[in-house]
C-alpha cells in the first residue's frame, strides 16, 4: 500500500509541477494552460504595439513564435487564426481581435486591409 | 472650486479609423454627426481639463501588469499605441500636478488608484480625442484607465463610485478649473470570440433608456450574467459608469445611437446637462 501512495503522490507532483492537468482543455477555471496562454498574450500584445514586428512575424513566424515558447500545437492555433481554440485554451479575446486584425495586415504596413 | 462644464458618454470603436469603408455610408454618416455634435458640446463648454475615463485593452499595459484604476501623471501623452488603428502619431497635453493633486483626492476618498507618469494611450482614449478633440495643446488630457478586460475585473457599483469620489475631488479642486468628462467604451460587442460582428440592440435601448430617463443608477446593479448578454466588450459600460457616478445620476440625452455588425460594435452617444455643477 505504501508503495502504491508513493507512486500516487510521485505521479500526480510531476503532473502538477508540469502543469499538465487539464491540458486537454478539460479543467475548468483560471489556471488552464495558464502559463502557455500568458505566453501567446505576450506575443499577440508586442504584435500589437511593436513596430515593424508584424512584418517580422509574416516573414518568419515560427522564428517569432519560437522566441515566445510557444509549443507546435499553439503555434498551429495562432497561425490558423483559430479564435475559438485559443479562447478555449486560455487566450485573453481582446487580444485575439488583434490576432484577426493581425491576419488581414500581411502587408508591409502592418495595417488593416 | 473646479467644476464640470460638460459631460458625455460615447462608444468608441478602433474599426471605425481603422476599417472607415467597413460600415453602410448612412451608418457612417450617423456616427460622423454624432462626433460633430459632441465636439461642438465640448467647444462651447472651453473646458481646461479633458478626463476620458477608457477601459484598457491591454495595449497601454502589458498583460503581465493591469492596474484596476490608474490616473494619467504625464507631461504629455503619446498614442495610439496600437500599430494599426490607421490613426496617426499624436501627442496631447497632460498636467502632472494637477492630476497628482486628483489622485490625492480620490485616495482621501477611498480609491487607491495608480498615478502613471507616463503612458502611450491605446484607442480607448486615443479614438475619441481624434474625432472630439483633435487639437493638441488645450484643453490638458487626463486619462483615467479602468480594467475592463483582464479578469477579475472592478465591480460595477465601485466604478459607480470612483465617479461619485471623482466628482467630488474635482468639485474640491482649487483653481476654478473647468472640467468636461468623457466616460469611453461600450456598449454591446464581443471582442475576439466567435460571435465577434454579434450587437445585442434590445441590451443597448436599454441602457439608453435607463441613462435618458435618470435610472443610470440600474446599470450599476446589473448581475455579471446581465451584462454577459452583450458581449465581452460591454463590460466596458464601466466607464460609462464612472461619469454617472460623477453627475450623481443626472439623466442624459441621447445623441445617437447605431448598431454595426460591421464595426462589431452597438455605437451610443449621450450627452449630459451639467448646469448647476
Amino acid at each position: 500500500l505504501r508503495k502504491w501512495g508513493t507512486y500516487v503522490l510521485w505521479r500526480y507532483g510531476i503532473a502538477f509541477l508540469r502543469d499538465d492537468i487539464g491540458s486537454d482543455g478539460e479543467m475548468a477555471g483560471h489556471r488552464r494552460n495558464e502559463m502557455s496562454a500568458y505566453q501567446i498574450e505576450k506575443m499577440l500584445h508586442d504584435l500589437a504595439v511593436t513596430p515593424g514586428l508584424v512584418p517580422r512575424f509574416w516573414a518568419e513566424p515560427e522564428a517569432v513564435m519560437g522566441e515566445y515558447g510557444l509549443t507546435a500545437a499553439e503555434a498551429a492555433m495562432v497561425r490558423e487564426q483559430d479564435l475559438g481554440g485559443l479562447g478555449r485554451y486560455g487566450v485573453n479575446p481582446v487580444l485575439l481581435m488583434g490576432l484577426r486584425v493581425l491576419g488581414q495586415a500581411k502587408g508591409p504596413g502592418g495595417g488593416p486591409a | 472650486m473646479s467644476r464640470i462644464v460638460a459631460a458625455i458618454t460615447m462608444s468608441h470603436d478602433p474599426l471605425i479609423p481603422a476599417m472607415p469603408e467597413a460600415a453602410p455610408a448612412a451608418q457612417r454618416a450617423a456616427v460622423a454627426e454624432a462626433h460633430a455634435a459632441i465636439r461642438a458640446r465640448l467647444t462651447a463648454a472651453r473646458p481646461e481639463y479633458l478626463v476620458v475615463v477608457a477601459p484598457e485593452h491591454l495595449m497601454t499595459f502589458a498583460p503581465g501588469l493591469v492596474p484596476p484604476w490608474t490616473v494619467g501623471g504625464a507631461e504629455a501623452y503619446r498614442g495610439p499605441v496600437e500599430q494599426w488603428l490607421g490613426i496617426p502619431p499624436f501627442a496631447w497635453a497632460g498636467d502632472p500636478g494637477w492630476t497628482q493633486a486628483l489622485t490625492a483626492g480620490l485616495l482621501a476618498r477611498g480609491f487607491d488608484v495608480t498615478w502613471a507618469r507616463e503612458l502611450t494611450l491605446d484607442h480607448g482614449v486615443v479614438q475619441p480625442l481624434h474625432y472630439v478633440w483633435p487639437e493638441a495643446g488645450a484643453p490638458r488630457v487626463v486619462p483615467v484607465l479602468v480594467n475592463c478586460v483582464q479578469p477579475p475585473l472592478v465591480s460595477l457599483e465601485r466604478a459607480w463610485a470612483l465617479g461619485e469620489a471623482l466628482g467630488a475631488t474635482i468639485a474640491a479642486m482649487p483653481g476654478d478649473a473647468r472640467v468636461a468628462l468623457i466616460g469611453s467604451g461600450g456598449l454591446s460587442h464581443w471582442v475576439g470570440t466567435p460571435e465577434t460582428g454579434r450587437v445585442n440592440a434590445e441590451w443597448d435601448r436599454q441602457i439608453l433608456e435607463w441613462i435618458a430617463r435618470g435610472e443610470g443608477a440600474r446599470i450599476a446593479a446589473l448581475s455579471p450574467a446581465e451584462v454577459a448578454v452583450a458581449g465581452n466588450g460591454a463590460e466596458e459600460i464601466r466607464a460609462w459608469l464612472v461619469v454617472l457616478g460623477a453627475l450623481g445620476g443626472r439623466a442624459g440625452r441621447v445623441i445617437g445611437y447605431e448598431p454595426v455588425p460591421e464595426w462589431i460594435t452597438g455605437l451610443g452617444y449621450v450627452e449630459y446637462s451639467v448646469e448647476g455643477m
